[in-house]
């Protein structure tokens, strides 16, 4: 009861969110069970099957699963950097951000390599990539990088949930099951609160969030190194690595934005989420749009200009507005020009308004993913014998289409449970003063 | 003047109406239920002096192009009396071939060409479908020899005449290629000389394998006598092209990776898994003194 009485007031008013659930709760935990178990079915279809129920052919081997695995990265690097430079920098305002971007690092970085194994066709071989894993190779740097990354991750997130722990284990008052009071208990390790054991998780964490920055940064460039370091017309780009990472942190601050929204107004959070840090972040939106407008700038214009024979095959597949052309234009510039109209005006910020450019940015990054793949895969340089024109034009089967709804569902399915299970904003019962320590 | 351009333009109709009656391979069509079937016929002479008849068959309404599958088609050799050489069904992309038994003695005309006809009866009600090829049997020698240091390739060609005489073909043109991975590479034409039939091009420096064989192929194609007709040759004239990965280091996928690489890793890991493992032991020592307070409690 020790930690629990410091913040007996707050307690009181989240330990609802903890103990039960809502009919409503409860209705869209279903609703996104449901399409997780539709994805299960297509899986399970997909791979008594073969990969012939998928889009994917000759040509585009590479699918929605590959765009949905960059895209769910994408939101990982940018979760992961926030919460770690908010850490180190320590505003008086960062709280209500640190906890659900570090959730969402997590999830994005379980969810996003799962679409790998949907892609692989072989599953059986899986534990070659680890058995003849070869040094040279950027998948193995790749598989590396990621699962360093996740485990820095979690270790990082569990830090600060040590306290919560410790909170929620102490207070006598929390009705929840005695598993799950055993289980906080579990997971606070004996954590009371001493100057002591402060300075031990304050130095931990601190050390974390330093390695997470370049860690995500890596792992990023590593996956933009999947691509730009083949001779594929479209990939074979030098600045691809700090393209991807700043694109990534774009869609990443976007969906950020749209999750706190949503915890704001489903959780009823509008005393801790603040226009503040909705301001916050559409100035980071704001700022990040004028780097992504211009590496986007870069990296199409020095391709148009040189004018190689596959690059101008590409260009004109994407300025083709009979196909790809409209979604070229949405994931480049009003990706791009929309946050710069709505939030630089200072009149027109307000919460709705700055969440709604961060659905513009956020599905635009995922189209971002799919332009960067799809039209590439179908500009080939070498002919293939015999091929078809169904070979050539990718379009995405059903069961591509409900595994990527069940990404997404699993993505909300995470978030939900994580915030039925411990207290997504620390600043709300978890007072701490801060403590000086040296790295 | 002006008669003199309307009298070429008649002989070139002609002659166009000529090349097209004794095309290689021919095109029949007929329509049933507002389906037009197509049935083409060719034949192809390989390097092992096998002949062989292919066939394709399509039913066709509007965008719709439809290979038939398992249709019977009726393979003959002859005009008048015709002999049967084989039946065979098409497959599902509507193809059917058959190789003609070098064996049988075939009928031929006053040229010494023989016409090969498919046949297929169709549904009840409908037309049957024919197409015909119309094809001199040549043989084609292949020789590959060094002459003054000059890699030579020297094909000749020659028939069978009516009296079982060895007749040279006069004239053709035909073409020398390489084989490649994907396709076959054209390296020269040859055009057979009018007297004996023999012609001979110079073969150039080009790379082969990793013993220096190459395929080197002599092809007419699609003539309006002769089909098809193809003879190669493996020889090692090629260039020797190495294929040794290994002595390329700096290649990313080589088996071997550089140093720099091993050493940047090693230290990327290294440096990971010793903060990790402090943090652990920082975590047992934050344990141990939760429990040194509950004891003292």
């Amino acid at each position: 009861m020790k930690i629990a009485q410091k913040n007996l007031d707050n307690l009181k008013k989240f330990a609802p969110f903890l103990e039960s659930t809502t009919t409503m709760g409860w209705i869209w935990i279903a609703f996104l069970v449901l399409i997780i178990f539709s994805g299960f079915a297509a899986i399970t279809y997909q791979i008594s099957e073969g990969q012939i129920v998928t889009g994917m052919r000759d040509y585009v081997s590479w699918s929605l699963y590959k765009v949905n695995f960059i895209f769910f990265m994408g939101v990982g690097l940018a979760g992961a950097l926030t919460s770690s430079v908010l850490h180190l920098v320590n505003p008086s305002w960062k709280k209500p951000l640190v906890r659900i971007s570090e959730l969402m690092a997590i999830f994005s970085l379980i969810i996003g390599p799962v679409y790998i194994l949907c892609d692989v066709g072989r599953l059986d071989r899986l534990a070659n990539v680890f058995i003849y894993a070869r040094l040279a190779s950027p998948i193995t740097w790749d598989v590396i990088a990621i699962l360093m990354e996740l485990i820095v991750c979690i270790v990082f997130l569990y830090l600060g949930l040590i306290h919560n722990f410790a909170i929620l284990r102490d207070y006598d008052q929390l009705k929840v099951s005695k598993f799950r009071k055993r289980l906080y208990r579990f997971m606070a390790i004996n954590y009371e609160n001493t100057p002591e054991q402060k300075k031990h998780i304050t130095w931990s964490q601190n050390v974390l969030a330093v390695m997470v920055i370049p860690m995500g940064i890596i792992v990023y460039s590593v996956i933009a190194w999947l691509f730009g370091m083949t001779k594929q017309a479209g990939w074979d780009s030098t600045i691809f690595g700090p393209y991807f990472v700043i694109a990534a942190s774009f869609g990443g601050i976007a969906a950020l934005i749209i999750v706190l929204a949503s915890f704001r107004k489903f959780f009823r959070f509008e005393e801790y989420i603040t226009f503040k840090h909705f301001n916050i972040l559409a100035n980071t939106l704001l700022i990040l749009a004028f780097f992504y407008g211009y590496l986007s700038f870069s990296e199409y214009f020095s391709k148009w200009y040189g004018f190689g024979t596959f690059n101008t095959e590409l260009i004109n597949r994407l300025f083709d507005f009979s196909g790809y052309g409209p979604w070229f234009v949405y994931a480049n510039f009003i990706a791009m020009l929309a946050p710069m109209l709505i939030l630089a005006v200072p009149k027109w910020r307000t919460i709705t308004s700055i969440t709604l450019s961060a659905i513009i940015v956020v599905t635009a990054f995922w189209v971002k993913c799919y332009l960067i793949i799809i039209p590439t895969l179908e500009s080939q340089h070498l002919p293939i014998q015999d091929s078809r024109l169904e070979w050539i034009h990718y379009t995405p089967s059903l069961v591509e289409i409900a595994l990527t709804m069940a990404g997404f569902a699993t993505f909300c399915l995470f978030l939900t449970l994580a915030a039925k299970f411990v207290t997504v904003l620390p600043s709300s019962i978890d007072i701490e003063e801060p403590v000086d320590t040296k790295l | 003047m002006k008669s003199n351009r309307i009298s070429t333009i008649i002989v070139l109709l002609i002659s166009m109406l000529f090349v097209q009656a004794f095309s290689y391979a021919q095109e029949d069509e007929a329509e049933y239920d507002g389906y037009i079937t197509k049935l083409s016929l060719s034949y192809i002479k390989n390097t092992n002096n096998v002949k062989t008849l292919r066939c394709v068959i399509t039913a066709k309404k509007g965008e719709i192009n439809l290979p038939l599958e398992n249709a019977e088609l009726k393979f003959y050799a002859g005009n008048e009396q015709s002999l049967l050489l084989g039946v065979q069904k098409t497959n599902n992309e509507g193809f059917a071939s058959l190789d003609i038994n070098n064996e049988l003695k075939l009928p031929q005309d006053d040229s010494g060409a023989v016409l090969y006809r498919v046949e297929y009866k169709g549904l009840e009600n409908s037309k049957d479908v024919t197409a015909e090829v119309s094809v001199v049997d040549i043989n084609l020698e292949l020789s590959l020899e060094e002459i003054d240091s000059v890699k030579t390739i020297t094909v000749k060609g020659t028939r069978i005449g009516k009296n079982g005489e060895i007749l040279p073909v006069k004239g053709q043109d035909l073409t020398i290629y390489v084989k490649r991975l994907y396709t076959n590479l054209k390296i020269g034409e040859i055009n057979l000389s009018e007297d004996e039939g023999i012609g001979s091009t110079e073969f150039k420096s080009i790379p082969g394998d990793s013993v220096g064989n190459i395929l080197i192929i002599a092809k007419i194609e699609d003539n309006e006598l002769y089909a098809t007709v193809e003879k190669s040759k493996e020889i090692k004239w090629g260039s020797i092209v190495s294929y040794d990965r290994t002595s390329k280091k700096r290649e990313l996928w080589t088996n071997e990776a550089p140093i720099w690489m091993a050493i940047t890793l090693a230290i990327f890991l290294l440096g990971v898994w010793y903060h990790l493992v402090r943090v652990f032991i920082k975590m047992r020592k934050i344990k141990k003194l939760g429990e040194q307070i509950e004891g003292v409690a």
